[in-house]
């Protein structure tokens, strides 16, 4: 239940920077979901916030409170790992119970609080069961009781769900949403999935290179990306980008030429000129099939459809790499044909050639 | 699988065996059950038994029960394996692993000082051993402590089971060592570190954590260093044969006196045949108690 700041914090392995300045505010009782590649530096990042690595540079608040040289167990931080890091040797019971026992607090007590853990995540049928003997999602409720049992103020989480099977981290995923709400602890969660980043999260904050490129809530960050990589990296498939150039910008809108030699009218951005060098970014989910007798906004030639029943992936060729429409309902599209698409133009984005958004409205 | 591909299989695989049953049978079981059949009899290396021995049955095993030296040299071999093996080599070979999990600037020299008394051979082992602990103001060890003003000492006259006790601890860490440190690395760093959040202290995290995730490498380790222990003939023989005074007489070089010094050849395979079964046993015992697969 506590706020957690992060300031221009930095962590050096030997020569290699894989933290480097990195400005993050949780606020208390906020689920934040770290997002980013492989290697940028997620998990780095939690074992700094749990005190399993030392932090190389700025600072670590809780509560306002500088953490920076405060040993793991003193923080008030508990953590779930991604391999559940369950002692092997130890019963259910005893593996929650552990960090009790380590304080010497009476065995009546432990068992009293080991009972109300376990029963909140239905593990009483379980408690004398060794490890071992414990189906995935199981365990998974193992080490969350093993980490809630501590009453911590933040609980940090690094991929748990990626071990398990896709129903099991549906249930999960709802599982984690309850324990959120029924103890307000701050949460800081670290996943590959989007889907998980989406639906657990206040706060995605999105990683690369062990820089924060954009932190906010999930559909600020889905509908008004800061700049391209993060508009390519939440959503799937991921966001078209095409390369073009300013053509004209007349009454309020700016005439955008594409390389491919298609041009859309997006109105709002006042602060181009023309022969601008731009990205346009259009969303899978905003081009669609344009029905006969509309107009189409730009004519493609398909190079794979992919029907997955409810939609169909459309992969087309452009001078670049391929994109990707997915367009509702199911289509039989043959390699090779031509498709007409029409584009929700309000829904496009355009970032400049250093990848920075450029928003409509800007002076 | 066809019963016909299973059968075939089951002969295949009794054939991959066959090598090692001959070379066992050859070198372990035919003289196991040759030294039990001598102890059967009074077989001896001179005067009228060695020509003609006779079947004497239980007679040499009656002997042992009354013989105080053999009572002795069992007890000596006790020590010896519980101070050596079980205590010396363990502790030290333990302490040694978790400190070379570390890493620091002499990691590579400790390792290899603490490996090297493995490599040497037993004989010359004992040689080194007898110039260290030589007695007068030439030995090594005597020159050591005179810095701290300490008398020379007749080290393998007036201590000398401590001091093979000694030799074969400095023998042994290394393996202890190498065992060690096989078991700490199957222990996930992640245990460690969620031990860490769970605020135990180092003390905590060896007694709760590492000791009983290392049981299973413990028990591996006593049975092989308790059996191999009570076996050791050589380094011991090559420093002390066995003295003062028989002293230093574990059962192994009990054997052999009795056998090639005082000439009973049946009597040393009864005392042979007796700690073999101690052995036999002693190794069952660790099996159970650990219920792995050797
Ligand atoms: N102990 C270490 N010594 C040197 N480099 C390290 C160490 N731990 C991590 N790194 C490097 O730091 C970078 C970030 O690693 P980290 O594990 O935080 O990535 P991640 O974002 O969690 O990736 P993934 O999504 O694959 O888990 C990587 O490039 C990794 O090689
Ligand atoms: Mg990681």
């Amino acid at each position: 239940m506590s706020s957690i700041t992060l300031s221009n914090l930095s962590k050096r392995f030997g020569a290699v920077d894989v933290i480097k300045g990195v400005d993050i505010a949780i606020e208390e009782g906020e689920f934040a979901v770290f997002v980013g590649p492989s290697g940028c530096g997620k998990s780095t990042l939690l074992r700094m916030i749990a005190g399993l690595e030392p932090i190389s540079g700025g600072a670590f608040h809780l509560d306002g409170e500088l953490m920076n040289d405060v040993s793991p167990d003193k923080r008030g931080i508990a953590m779930v790992f991604q391999s559940y890091a369950l002692y092997p040797h130890m019963t259910v019971a005893e593996n929650i119970g552990f960090s009790l026992d380590l304080k010497g607090i009476p065995k009546e007590e432990i068992r009293r609080r080991v009972g109300e853990v376990s029963e909140k995540l239905q593990l009483e049928a379980y408690l004398d069961r060794k490890p071992q003997a414990l189906s995935g999602g199981q365990r998974q409720r193992v080490a969350i009781g093993r980490a809630i049992i501590k009453q911590p103020r933040v609980i940090l989480f690094d991929e748990p769900l990626s071990n398990l099977d896709a129903s099991l981290r549906v249930q999960m995923r709802a599982e984690l949403q309850q324990l959120h709400r029924t103890t307000g602890a701050t949460i800081v969660y670290v996943t590959h999935d989007q889907v998980e980043a989406m639906t657990l999260a206040d706060r995605i904050v999105v990683l690369s290179g062990g820089q924060v490129m954009q932190a906010d809530h999930p559909i600020s960050l889905y509908k008004e990306p800061d700049n391209l990589f993060v508009g390519q990296f939440i959503g799937s498939p991921k966001m078209n980008a095409f390369p073009a150039r300013v053509a004209a910008v007349e009454n309020g809108a700016a005439r955008i030429r594409t390389d491919d030699g298609w041009e859309v009218a997006l109105g709002g951005f006042r602060s181009l000129n023309p022969g601008d060098r731009v990205s346009l970014g259009i969303r899978p989910e905003d081009l669609s099939l344009a029905g006969t007798g509309e107009r189409a906004d730009i004519t493609v030639r398909a190079i794979l459809s992919e029907r997955l029943g409810m939609e169909t992936y459309l992969s087309f060729e452009t001078s670049g790499e391929s994109a990707i429409a997915r367009v509702a309902g199911d289509h039989r599209i043959d390699t090779g044909e031509t498709v007409p698409l029409s584009i929700n133009l309000d829904a496009c984005h355009l970032f400049d050639t250093a990848g920075q958004a450029i928003r409509r409205g800007q002076i | 699988m066809s019963a016909k591909f299973e059968r075939a299989e089951i002969w295949r695989n009794r054939f991959l065996i066959l090598p090692s049953m001959l070379l066992l049978a050859t070198f372990v079981i035919y003289p196991a059950c040759f030294a039990v059949y001598t102890s059967l009899t009074n077989e001896s290396l001179t005067g009228p038994a060695a020509l003609n021995p006779r079947f004497v049955g239980l007679d040499n095993y009656t002997k042992l029960f009354t013989d105080g030296n053999f009572w002795r040299s069992l007890a000596i071999t006790f020590w010896f394996v519980l101070f050596s093996a079980i205590i010396g080599q363990l502790v030290l070979g333990l302490a040694s692993a978790m400190l070379l999990r570390r890493r620091f600037a002499l990691r590579p020299l400790v390792n290899a000082v603490i490996l090297m008394p493995n490599a040497v051979p037993e004989v010359v082992a004992a040689m080194m051993w007898a110039s260290m602990l030589a007695s007068g103001e030439y030995g090594t060890l005597n020159n050591i402590v005179a810095w701290f003003g300490v008398e020379p000492q007749r080290w393998l006259t007036s201590f000398p089971l401590t001091m093979i006790i000694v030799v074969n601890i400095w023998r042994g860490i290394g393996f202890a060592m190498i065992l060690m440190t096989s078991g700490l690395s199957s222990i996930s760093e992640e245990l460690y570190e969620a031990a860490r959040m769970d605020g135990a202290n180092p003390r905590q995290v060896f007694r709760r954590i590492t000791l009983p995730l290392l049981v299973p490498t413990l028990f591996l380790y006593l049975l092989v260093s308790t059996v191999s222990t009570i076996a050791i003939f050589g380094l011991v023989f090559a420093l002390t044969r066995g003295g003062p005074a028989g002293a230093t007489e574990l059962i192994g070089i009990y054997i052999y006196n009795q056998s090639f010094n005082a000439y009973q050849l049946g009597y040393g395979s009864a005392v042979a045949v007796v700690v073999l079964t101690f052995s036999l046993f002693i190794g069952m015992l660790y099996v159970r108690a650990l219920k792995v697969d050797v």
